[in-house]
């Protein structure tokens, strides 16, 4: 009863590795930032929506995102994530941590 | 750089949280078109959206948080919380701000006051080894007698306790010359006093050794005190001299009498002896000495030292020593002695009862509370507060009703201080210098605040225990209804017993100021002038002149207008100034002890009008004359009580007594008076009166019948002594009533204070009586609808509802008077004219309380009567 956390299926931090992967490519506001997760991942990665929302803060606090107000594709005021220099540092640095997991990993899955 | 940007967002608050606001929004609007788009209605889009992107709100925060100091922001917050929860019931915070400030501030004032007096060492160096010797006589309820210079010396010599020892007197010299006369306390003290107490002169110096020598003139060293009064802190003080009438003394040094004991000289003169048999008589006790013990002898060991010294010496001089021991008391013991030491602790015992009941007050008042928050509880927990948030919210809260409480027992405290040092009796020693006890105060508000924590936060846990769904539905009671009624009539219980306790305790004081008030102490104390006079033995040096003045001074002041008559003793009664002698007296023909047994009685110097002036009554025989002078036979008059002593089966009169310590001389029986209290107004010891002109003494007290107020001749009666002799001081100018008035002072101040505790310890208890019959009310709403609807009388809903509370305090009483049987007792020696179980006060004391209880209870429950029944029954 009461509250009991999020209810996300990513591991912890996956998020906002993503959410830096994405703005990689172009700025984009939260709404565009969720689709592209979503489409890229076939949404076999379900993410609550608002959670994003968070993430972003955190991510702004770190100094990897910045932020500001713009036009969106339908003339309505939205807020333009993009990355910052230290962010990109930051993302290829969790780029190569991912990977170095994911073979681990892949190598106690495969016997030799 | 996190910091700083963190910090920049607490500037732009409002606008980060609007742009959030609009940015969800935004992702909201875009969500629900692309619903829309795929088909869905326009309310399912937005509906489908919503719940696709999670709890907006804590979302929200969330994001929020990221920025803040959590930590800081939430405690904020509860706390801003809590100071509008308690806002909301102003009535409830009040009382409970109220009693803790009560609990807390009453115990810091009574604890300061406690340790300030009692228990903070004294300022000395090394305190601890001061001792105060004492000569001690079991059978004659001496506990604190003087001792002799030949046991002085055998200490100092023989005993091998003592780094040093020193013997001083005190004298009352009057000093004459450069300003008017004034009569001072002074010490004659012996070789190494400042010394061996450790107090350096601010000015000049102490003595030398080859300063202690008998004889007038010479030096002598005065104190602060006396050089800022008198000689305006002239920085020259040194080499003036003082003159007492005789030879000057020359002024060698300026000490600070705060700096050594007794702290109430003004000056100090060398003592000095010479070869002289009368000072080493084995009886003369007279003397006072002071020791610093060496640093391996315990108190123990000096004790039992001293004690077997003294047996030997009674056996080497049985006549004079026999059933006389010695003691050493510690000097801080001394300076407070026994009387006090018990007074200080009733009246702790008092107080601690008193935060007694506050604690269990406040601890009511906030389960009550917690019964009543249980559903908001409830509430907030299934909106998504974790249990350890709610914790946080309630500890805040309690946090909030501590501090305010904490604060106010602060100023409570130290106006109570202030207050109890004005009223206070005069000659409580240390009073002046009391500060507001740091520890003290950290204690008891840890106790209150401890209290306020541990049932502010039972709620928060209770809530963890209940079925959620029952506590949220419709007329949910919740769990604490059961235990926590037990609980709250426990605590009512405890409240009501505590302050019968203390209401007793008030009681039997009080009722002993009123008997001790109404001691008929054998004189009339209306219209009579006192003050007191020390002739010199320079100007007075046979016993003649002395007898002329005195004589002279009652001729003159007779023929003044508004007097009725003049009388002058050696002592004042009802605690009044002059010197108290005690001595022990046969009969002729008795045998001298230890074959027989002597009859003590206090002895006054007196001149024939004295008992006419004090209205003392004739029983038998007559008064003084005139002609019963020197050369005429020793006469003596006696008391009532002594005669009934003496004498039972007997007339006194025409028999002779002598004083066979001392005047050893036989003085037939003239006349018997009614007896007089002399020491203190339960001081009934016998008395004897000698003429005066058959003794002599220079330092005398003067009374003045007058036929108006006696304040009135103040200024004339100084005018005609300054015009026999203009070196005489008139001190301790006063009035017998106001001397009788004084001596109820302790009584007077002890039932104050006992009587204010027991009248707060009556209010929080009524307090707590209404809180519960009120909260029954309430909880009870329901019940009470439905009955009133069935048909039930007023009467009955009081009966019914009233029950609860009265029946609480029937247990509280009789648990209460149980405990006062027992406790009492530790006050009986406080106590006078009333036994320390005393029927009618307990009666009375419980018929009050009962009383106040009724009251209590009545007027919440009178509300229940008005109970509407169709609101009770309807959604409460």
């Amino acid at each position: 009863m009461g509250h009991t956390g999020r209810k996300t299926d990513l591991l912890p931090g996956t998020l906002e590795l993503l959410i830096l992967k994405t703005l990689e490519r172009s700025p984009a506001h939260g709404y565009g930032i969720a689709r592209d997760i979503e489409q890229a991942s076939g949404d076999v990665l379900r993410v609550e929506e608002g959670s994003l929302y968070p993430a972003l803060q955190r991510l702004a606090v770190k100094g990897w995102v910045k932020s500001r107000w713009g036009q969106s594709e339908n003339n309505r005021r939205a807020r333009f994530y993009q990355l910052t220099p230290a962010g990109l540092r930051q993302l290829r640095r969790e780029e190569a941590d991912f990977e170095l997991m994911l073979e681990a990993v892949l190598r106690v899955l495969q016997p030799v | 750089m996190r910091l700083f940007r963190r910090l920049l967002f607490y500037l732009r608050r409002g606008r980060f949280e609007r742009e959030l606001e609009e940015e969800v929004q935004f992702h909201l609007e875009m969500r629900a078109r692309e619903n829309a788009a795929a088909g869905m209605t326009e309310a399912e889009a937005l509906q489908s959206a919503r719940r696709r992107f999670g709890n907006e709100l804590l979302l929200r925060e969330e994001s929020r948080e990221v920025w803040g100091f959590r930590s800081l922001e939430s405690v904020v917050q509860d706390i801003r919380f809590g100071a509008r929860v308690m806002m909301k019931r102003p009535g409830f915070t009040a009382v409970a701000a109220l009693t803790l400030a009560l609990g807390i501030g009453a115990n810091t004032a009574i604890f300061s006051v406690t340790n300030a007096v009692l228990l903070r060492q004294l300022p000395y160096s090394e305190p601890e080894r001061l001792v105060h010797l004492v000569s001690v006589n079991a059978g004659r309820g001496t506990e604190r007698g003087s001792i002799t210079y030949a046991d002085f010396i055998d200490w100092r010599d023989q005993s091998g306790l003592f780094e040093r020892i020193v013997l001083y007197t005190a004298v009352e010299p009057t000093i004459i010359g450069d300003a008017d006369p004034e009569r001072i306390t002074a010490l004659a003290v012996s070789e190494g006093y400042f010394e061996m107490i450790g107090a350096s002169p601010i000015l000049g110096r102490a003595f030398t050794p080859d300063e202690h020598q008998p004889g007038p003139g010479g030096v002598l060293v005065i104190s602060r005190g006396l050089w800022q009064r008198r000689y305006g802190a002239d920085p020259n003080i040194v080499g003036q001299t003082i003159s007492f009438g005789g030879p000057p003394y020359t002024i060698i040094g300026v000490v600070d009498q705060a700096a050594v004991w007794p702290t109430n000289a003004q000056l100090w003169v060398p003592l000095g002896f010479g070869p002289n048999e009368a000072d080493m008589r084995r009886d003369n006790m007279i003397w006072q000495a002071l020791g610093r013990l060496k640093r391996d002898v315990t108190l123990t060991q000096a004790k039992v030292r001293l004690a077997t010294m003294a047996e030997r010496i009674a056996q080497d001089f049985p006549e004079s020593r026999s059933g006389w021991s010695s003691d050493a008391i510690p000097l801080l013991e001394y300076v407070v002695g026994p009387q006090l030491d018990r007074t200080i602790r009733v009246l702790l015992g008092a107080v601690m009862f008193m935060l007694l009941i506050a604690c269990v007050n406040v601890a009511n008042l906030l389960l009550a509370r917690s019964a009543a928050r249980e559903r908001e509880m409830a509430l907030r927990s299934a909106l998504g507060a974790g249990r350890l948030r709610l914790v946080r919210q309630l500890l805040a809260e309690s946090l909030l009703l501590s501090a305010i409480g904490g604060t106010l027992g602060l100023a409570v405290g130290a106006l109570g201080l202030k207050a109890l040092v004005a009223l206070a009796p005069e000659d409580i020693p240390r009073l002046e210098s009391v500060t507001i006890d740091g520890r003290v105060l950290a204690f008891t508000a840890v106790t209150s605040l401890l209290t306020a924590f541990i049932f502010g936060l039972m709620p928060a846990f209770t809530v963890s225990r209940t079925n959620l769904s029952d506590t949220l539905k419709e007329g949910g009671r919740g769990s604490t209804g059961g235990r926590g009624k037990q609980l709250r009539g426990l605590l009512v219980i405890t409240e009501v017993a505590l302050a019968i306790i203390l209401l007793i305790g008030a009681g039997l004081m009080g009722r002993s100021l009123v008997q001790l008030q109404n001691v008929d102490p054998g004189i009339n104390e209306q219209n009579v002038l006192t003050f007191s006079l020390s002739l010199p033995r320079g100007r007075y040096p046979e016993p003649a002149s002395t007898i002329g003045f005195y004589q002279k001074l009652e001729e003159r002041i007779m023929a003044l207008p508004g007097v009725q008559s003049i009388g002058v003793t050696s002592r004042l009664p009802v605690g009044g100034p002059g010197f108290g002698l005690g001595r022990v007296f046969l009969r002729e023909g008795q045998p001298e002890p230890p074959a027989s047994d002597h009859y003590p009685a206090q002895w006054n110097l007196i001149t024939p009008d004295y008992f006419k002036t004090m209205s003392i009554p004739l029983m038998k025989g007559r008064y003084f004359t005139a002609q019963d002078n020197a050369d005429s036979t020793p006469v003596i008059i006696i008391s009532q009580n002594m005669a009934r002593l003496m004498f039972p089966d007997g007339d006194p009169l025409g028999k002779r007594i002598r004083s066979w310590r001392d005047e050893n001389l036989y003085r037939e029986i003239v006349g018997i008076v009614g007896d007089v209290r002399y020491f203190s107004l339960d001081d009934e010891r016998p008395s004897i009166y000698v003429p005066h002109q058959q003794g002599a003494w220079r330092a005398m007290e003067v009374a003045v019948r007058t036929t108006g107020e006696p304040a009135a001749l103040g200024g004339a009666v100084r005018n005609e002594i300054r015009a026999l002799d203009k070196d005489l001081a008139v001190s301790n100018l006063s009035t017998m009533a106001a001397i009788r008035d004084e001596s109820l002072a302790a009584s007077r101040f002890n039932a104050l204070l006992l009587g204010v505790f027991a009248a707060v310890a009556l209010l929080l208890a009524a307090v707590g009586i209404y809180g519960v019959v009120a909260y029954s009310v309430e909880q009870h709403t329901h019940e009470i609808g439905i009955r009133i609807a069935l048909g039930a009388r007023p009467r009955d809903v009081l009966r019914l509802v009233m029950w609860h509370g009265f029946a609480l305090t029937l247990l509280g009483v009789a648990a209460g008077l149980a405990a006062a049987i027992a406790l009492t007792r530790l006050m009986a020696s406080l106590l006078y004219g009333v036994s320390a179980t005393d029927p009618l006060t307990f009666a009375l004391i419980a018929l009050l309380l009962s009383g106040v209880a009724l009251i209590a209870s009545y007027v919440p429950a009178r509300r229940a009567t008005r109970v509407n029944p169709l609101e009770a029954l309807r959604y409460e």
